[in-house]
């Protein structure tokens, strides 16, 4: 399997814990590549007909596809072995942060003290409770986690854990999402030169390193709502030498002036909050851009145009995986809440670009046929990009 | 000895968890068996390194074994040795999907 690069958090497994975190790689990929395949087949050989005979017609949409497949054994056997390769992923990675946790936590304060860019802890930060109670990708302790002072475990499971379950696709330095980012605005977008560059969701920072590496000038921040992730990525961003600000702020409202950013991307993120979030970070993300300020988002694409079956497909994790807005997300209208949030209808777009895949296309080893993290439905490693211009 | 770490491992996520089976008991047996298959793979893992050592080395010590560098190389063989574990593993699944495609 491809290797992550090494820094001076990235948690250090003994040779058996290595080993379970790379059968776990290799278990999901099977889950993947071979058992869900099958899942079109126990579909339209074995439920579609079964419904048909009961209720006169098909499936109408996600919901009734997956009333027709949940009494189908293999859907079962699928989802079960999926759901627990999950579990036991997160679980083998885990072990290896707590068993190190105390050295964790006193090498990312050792990197971080005197390194360019910074930290800034909120202490009353009131976690918005779609991140507080729920472990988003049944990741334990979830974005929020914090389990003792210093604590830096949510960032190094999302880091090694995700490196993992998206089988390197990402990258040796979990930076494909913002590369393809980078890669789209420089294409639609070549008159940008962003000074100060704002990302939403932060996470362990590899995206927000990405946004760095492009206009390497400019300021860069990056926010999010959990602690943890926030103490790992500036020790990740540090260990690289690279000056990011990290800071503890909810996309919704953040402490930032008017008119602070030419850039504010979103990438990734929207799925893991809320239908009442999503208004209130674009409204944030319109009033902290200066004019000619640009916002981009990326996002699992639209359901709109899938088949029902198609779209339980890529439903999975609503219910499987601990996202309760994955499904909800798909099916709104970013565009229009764009609009609604002031920025000029003229200016929002939404369309498929380049995605993560083809910006590793380099570094990882993994074919763009993995649809679930390529985002989508087309083919070709492609990600579903939206945004829209201040004026 | 290690010590005990001060949070217990495993934790579990916050959220639902579906049942798929339709008795629960197959549930709690299918977690188990794939967290076997883990297991058989992390030890066949740990032979191959101690086997890789021995033949190295000649003297081995627990040090030696911990801090063995593995090649690309070897590292490929793993990953292959892994694919057909998983695939002799869960034969009855892929079975069953072939079948469902014939059908």
């Amino acid at each position: 399997m491809l290797q992550q690069e090494p820094h001076a958090v990235l948690p250090e497994a003994t040779q058996d814990e290595l080993a379970r975190q790379e059968y776990m790689f290799h278990l999901g990929k099977f889950c993947q590549r071979e058992v869900n395949t099958g899942l079109r087949a126990s579909y339209e050989n074995r439920a579609l007909p079964e419904y048909v005979a009961a209720h006169g017609r098909e499936p109408a949409d996600r919901h009734q596809v997956r009333k027709a497949m949940e009494g189908q054994l293999y859907y079962q056997l699928s989802s079960s072995m999926q759901r627990t390769t999950q579990e036991m992923l997160w679980n083998s990675v885990d072990e290896t942060i707590q068993r190190q946790l105390p050295e964790l936590i006193d090498k990312a304060a050792r990197v971080s003290a005197d390194a360019p860019g910074s930290l800034t802890l909120d202490p009353d930060f009131q976690m918005p409770k779609y991140i507080a109670g729920n472990d988003h990708h049944a990741m334990p302790g979830g974005y929020s986690g914090d389990l003792m002072p210093g604590d830096v475990t949510a960032g190094a499971l999302y880091d090694r854990g995700g490196f993992i379950y998206t089988q390197g696709l990402f990258g040796a330095r979990m930076d494909g999402i913002g590369k393809a980012a980078v890669r789209f605005i420089r294409e639609r977008f070549p008159d940008l030169e962003p000074t100060r560059i704002l990302e939403m969701g932060c996470t362990a920072g590899g995206q927000t390193i990405a946004l760095h590496d492009a206009w390497p000038d400019a300021k860069t921040h990056g926010i999010d709502v959990g602690a943890a992730v926030l103490r790992y990525a500036r020790a990740r961003a540090a260990s690289w030498g690279k000056p990011v600000h990290f800071s503890q702020q909810s996309a919704e409202h953040t402490r930032f002036a008017d008119a602070s950013f030419d850039l504010v991307t979103c990438l990734a993120t929207l799925h893991e909050t809320s239908r009442s979030a999503v208004p209130n970070i674009f409204a944030e993300a319109y009033r902290l851009l200066a004019p000619g300020g640009l916002f981009v988002l990326s996002e699992l694409p639209p359901y709109e145009g899938a088949t029902p079956f198609e779209v339980f497909s890529r439903d999975w994790d609503t219910l499987n995986n601990n996202e309760p807005f994955w499904g909800a997300v798909h099916e709104l209208d970013l565009c229009q809440l764009m609009r609604e949030a002031g920025f000029p209808a003229d200016t929002v777009f939404e369309t498929f670009a380049a995605g993560v895949a083809s910006a590793n296309a380099l570094d990882t080893d993994v074919p763009v046929e993995n649809k679930k993290f390529v985002g989508s439905t087309r083919g070709g490693g492609q990600s579903w990009f939206a945004g829209a211009r201040k004026l | 000895m290690t010590d005990t770490p001060p949070v217990q491992t495993p934790r579990p996520a916050k959220g639902r968890r579906p049942q798929y089976f339709d008795d629960p008991a197959l549930d709690q047996l299918h977690a188990t068996l794939l967290a076997v298959t883990a297991e058989l793979s992390v030890l066949h893992d740990r032979f191959d390194l101690i086997e890789r050592v021995l033949e190295t080395k000649g003297v081995v010590t627990r040090a030696d074994i911990e801090s063995f560098p593995l090649d690309d190389a070897a590292r490929a063989e793993r990953s292959a040795h892994r694919d057909q574990l998983i695939r002799r593993l869960f034969r009855s699944v892929t079975e069953l999907r072939d079948k469902l495609a014939r059908d």
